[in-house]
């Protein structure tokens, strides 16, 4: 069979591009520094919350909601890492190294390329949500009860979720192909925005109803809402309330199946763009 | 020597290229560098409208998320609105850090930093000319943020005194841009991990400014994070002349003032001295003024 | 202008001017300028030619106050490049070739008038300047254009029109046509000598990589090598510093491998040709009356001569034979 040959250079493709990337992300003089830039920025966000709640908790504030909200918080980490990550290998292949028209043009794919490259931004990502949950349980206090966690739709819901946020990678990198300098500002915008639309800190019903609908056809505010209910034990209140678990997870697979397949069209939409523009060895830094 | 046909007729010299009155010196010279380099900043706010979004929009996403938090906590009204000031004040810091501080370490790998060491006019006033551009492109933008706070959230603001704000508020930007300019010999010297570094740190500044919750909450590590950080007793200070007892000030007004007016001239005088040491550097090791290096 | 005291002293003057590198991890140190003695007049274009990693960049950076010398001295108008750099600053100006100068959010009128002020040009004199420049270098309907939509040769244009914007008494040019094409470069060395013819008093310190460049600009020329000027003088000077005679190029069939001389004259081999079967003879005569009779004697050898050309010395000769290679060759052989 043609089909195992051709699966085995795709993944010793993916291998390469994988250890390319440790080596670019690992090429830090200073481990330190390297610690601090995988896990300054999400534990001084779950710090702010955690601050933002014990201030005002003599208020009334549900601590079981609390809970749902930092979980969720932690494993926006993937999201910001793996998008953010994704756009910026293209953007520095492109602008800063100037390799990405040899990469384009290798019998490499751009695709299997950026999946192989992703590894180590997931890594990265799984570091910080882990040390940001551990924080949280022995220094904020942030706990569950692992009797009620549920384990099998938990793993389901976490496959799905970081399906989604790969493929949301793909499509970012790809939008990065076709834009110019203002990729970067792009980047962080749409993980800012995700963190937003995705009501990973409150529940979507605080949201004017034209974002609401938004939010509900992306996969990750379900993910946020599975991470909740399976891991911490509560979901949030309002429209999700009224949801059961079975729910939930269908929602999940369904929006992450179809982001999938918009995400994927959309990376090579933006990637026929890119050619007819002329932007895959164009540097816009100037 | 290569034969060739004659060039076209291009404009003459004189009395055009030729110097007429003598070149600006001395203070002259250092507010027209002032003022050219702010025209940049000024005119690429107008016309990059990507810039315009990510620092008016994107800075106020986050502001919005914490306030919904807020919001879904069931904490008291007035906190939504400590999260707003604070939300608005971001800008100004994200504009400090990758206007200001970032600055020099692109100039360079434009190639451009040689330029500015070799002309005339001092370093100090080409940072002051990004401060006062990026300063007042900022100022617009954050009105995106004052505008949500008002129609949108719908802040309660206290009584205020506006020459109170308006102190407060030129006593923190000049601290906070101060530092900036500290920050750029910094991340010139330091290079790209100063810039990881400070991308590092954007959240940490933020918990340690207090700019989600009141700084006292903070503790003892808030009253340490005010002794450094300009943008904690900026932001705590704008906060009691807007929102008054709201605000749960950590120091009296009139303190955090004068502590402020310290900063500004604490980060004037090691802005100018790190430039110099700066250039001294440059000059030494020949390194500095070139690109990927 | 030049102010009459000013013209009494060297535009540029350095003495045993030294620059050390040091190594990094463990790598020796590189000796960049090795006691270099120039000095340069008022008026006069000056060259500075070498092979990559002679010094002529590292000179430049020092006289332009952006780098200090390990030792000796070096002067730009009368004042010390290390104690006076305020002074030197208002007196000079710097085009790098092939490098961006600008913000892509300006437009190209913009960046000049930027440049100005940071000279502290006076604004009534800077925009009127700023227009003359854009016609000059060929940029005037690109006044309002947006850096970043320039092409490279016209953003080089543009960096080359910075350089005058102040005025300056002394111009540093290191490598201005750096990549341009042929007609731009063309444009812009005549726009470079009627600059000097006209502005008097004006000086101009180039380095080049093009000896046709150097050949046609510059009044005088030192050729640096390994931090060293090994020689100075004016173009036609130099010329005939080295051995004279007749350079002649021979296309020639059934050579004996390994000829190496010929009645005494040294011969080195070209490249064969691989349609024709012959081979290119390179030969310096000490004089043209002696052609005639080493043809003769290349017949008697049995090698028949397909094809003769000659031509006189040039720069590059002159070039080759002070610093024992070509500008763009590697390290001579030891």
């Amino acid at each position: 069979m043609a089909v195992i040959p051709s699966i085995r250079a795709a993944l010793s493709r993916a291998r390469t591009a994988a250890w390319l990337g440790w080596q670019v992300e690992g090429n830090w003089a200073d481990p330190v520094l390297f610690s601090i830039y995988i896990l300054a920025r999400p534990l001084a966000t779950a710090l702010i919350l955690a601050i933002m709640y014990s201030t005002v908790r003599a208020h009334g504030a549900d601590p079981t909601v609390f809970v749902g909200f930092y979980v969720a918080n932690a494993f926006h980490s993937y999201v910001n890492t793996v998008l953010v990550g994704m756009g910026w290998v293209v953007f520095e292949e492109r602008e800063e190294y100037e390799t990405l028209k040899y990469v384009y043009a290798s019998p490499v794919g751009m695709f299997t390329y950026l999946a192989g490259r992703s590894l180590v931004k997931f890594t990265l990502a799984t570091v910080s949500v882990v040390v940001t949950l551990l924080v949280g349980w022995f220094l904020l206090g942030v706990r569950w009860d692992w009797a009620t966690v549920q384990w099998l739709p938990l793993a389901a819901s976490i496959a799905a979720g970081l399906a989604s946020t790969l493929f949301l990678g793909f499509l970012l990198a790809g939008w990065s192909l076709v834009l110019t300098r203002s990729a970067m500002v792009v980047l962080e915008g749409v993980t800012l925005a995700s963190y937003l639309l995705c009501g990973v800190i409150f529940p979507i019903d605080l949201l004017p109803r034209p974002l609401q609908a938004v939010a509900l056809g992306l996969p990750f505010t379900w993910w946020y809402e599975a991470l909740r209910r399976f891991l911490a034990g509560h979901g949030t209140h309002g429209v999700m309330q009224r949801l059961s678990d079975t729910q939930v997870l269908l929602a999940l697979g369904g929006a992450s199946v179809v982001f999938a397949v918009l995400a994927r069209w959309g990376y090579f939409a933006f990637e026929r763009r890119a050619r007819a523009l002329g932007r895959l060895d164009q540097t816009t830094l100037f | 020597m290569t034969a060739h046909s004659p060039a076209p007729q291009r404009a003459g010299f004189e009395p055009g290229l030729g110097s007429t009155r003598p070149r600006h010196t001395g203070v002259r010279l250092f507010l027209a560098a002032t003022w050219a380099r702010a025209y940049v900043r000024i005119a690429g706010s107008l016309r990059e409208p990507t810039w315009i979004i990510s620092d008016a929009i994107f800075p106020n996403l986050g502001m919005c998320a914490f306030v919904l938090l807020y919001r879904a906590l069931g904490a008291p009204r007035e906190y939504e609105a400590l999260a707003v000031v604070g939300g608005v004040l971001t800008t100004y810091w994200i504009n400090v850090l990758w206007g200001m501080g970032a600055q020099l370490y692109w100039e360079k790998q434009q190639g451009q930093l040689q330029l500015y060491f070799a002309a005339p006019c001092s370093l100090v006033a080409v940072l002051t000319g990004m401060a006062v551009g990026g300063l007042a492109a900022t100022m617009v933008r954050s009105l995106v943020g004052v505008a949500l706070g008002v129609w949108v959230f719908h802040v309660q603001l206290a009584a205020f005194s506006p020459w109170a704000l308006a102190a407060v508020f030129v006593l923190t930007m000049v601290a906070l841009y101060a530092l900036g300019m500290t920050l750029s010999s910094l991340f010139l010297l330091y290079g790209r991990e100063a810039w990881h570094t400070a991308n590092a740190l954007q959240e940490p500044v933020y918990f340690l400014s207090g700019l989600y919750f009141p700084i006292r909450s903070l503790g003892a590590l808030g009253a340490v994070a005010a002794g450094i950080l300009p943008l904690t007793l900026g932001t705590d200070a704008i906060r009691q002349v807007l929102l008054g007892h709201a605000a749960r000030g950590l120091l009296p007004l009139p303190l955090e003032a004068l502590a402020l007016a310290g900063f500004a001239v604490l980060f004037l005088w090691t802005a100018r001295v790190s430039l110099a040491y700066l250039e001294t550097l440059s000059k030494r090791e020949g390194r500095l003024t070139q690109r990927w290096q | 202008m030049v102010s009459s005291s000013e013209a009494r002293v060297p535009a540029v003057e350095t003495r045993e001017l030294r620059r050390v590198f040091k190594g990094s991890r463990g790598s020796p140190d590189v000796v960049a300028l090795d006691g270099v003695d120039l000095r340069i007049e008022h008026g006069e274009v000056f060259g500075l030619l070498g092979p990559n990693g002679a010094g002529k960049t590292t000179c430049i950076k020092i006289l332009n106050t952006l780098l200090y010398p390990t030792s000796g001295e070096a002067r730009v108008a009368g004042h010390d490049v290390v104690r006076d750099s305020v002074e030197v600053r208002r007196r000079i100006a710097l085009v790098s070739g092939g490098e961006n100068s600008g913000y892509g959010i300006l437009t190209v009128r913009e960046c000049l008038w930027m440049f100005s002020q940071f000279y502290g040009v006076p604004s009534a004199e800077a925009g009127p300047r700023v227009n003359r420049l854009l016609a000059a270098v060929g940029l005037s309907d690109l006044a309002k254009t947006r850096i970043n939509r320039l092409s490279t040769g016209q953003r080089q244009r543009m960096n080359f029109a910075r350089g005058f914007v102040s005025d300056p008494e002394i111009l540093f040019l290191d490598e201005p046509t750096l990549g341009m094409d042929v007609n731009a470069a063309r444009e812009l060395r005549e726009f470079v000598t009627r600059w000097v013819r006209e502005r008097a008093g004006r000086t101009v310190l180039l380095t080049t990589h093009y000896m046709a460049e150097a050949d046609q600009l510059c009044d005088r020329i030192a050729i640096i090598d390994r931090g060293r000027v090994l020689a100075c003088d004016t173009p036609a000077a130099l010329r005939r510093s080295v051995e004279g005679g007749q350079h002649v190029e021979l296309e020639v069939m059934g050579a004996p491998e390994g000829l190496s001389d010929v009645d005494g004259v040294a011969v080195t081999w070209g490249a064969p040709h691989p349609d024709r079967g012959t081979h290119t003879m390179k030969l310096r005569l000490p004089d043209g009356g002696r052609l005639p009779l080493l043809l003769r004697t290349l017949e008697e050898r049995g090698v028949a001569v397909r094809g003769v050309s000659t031509r006189e010395t040039s720069l590059e000769d002159a070039f080759i034979a002070i610093v024992g290679r070509g500008l763009d060759d590697g390290e001579a052989p030891k």
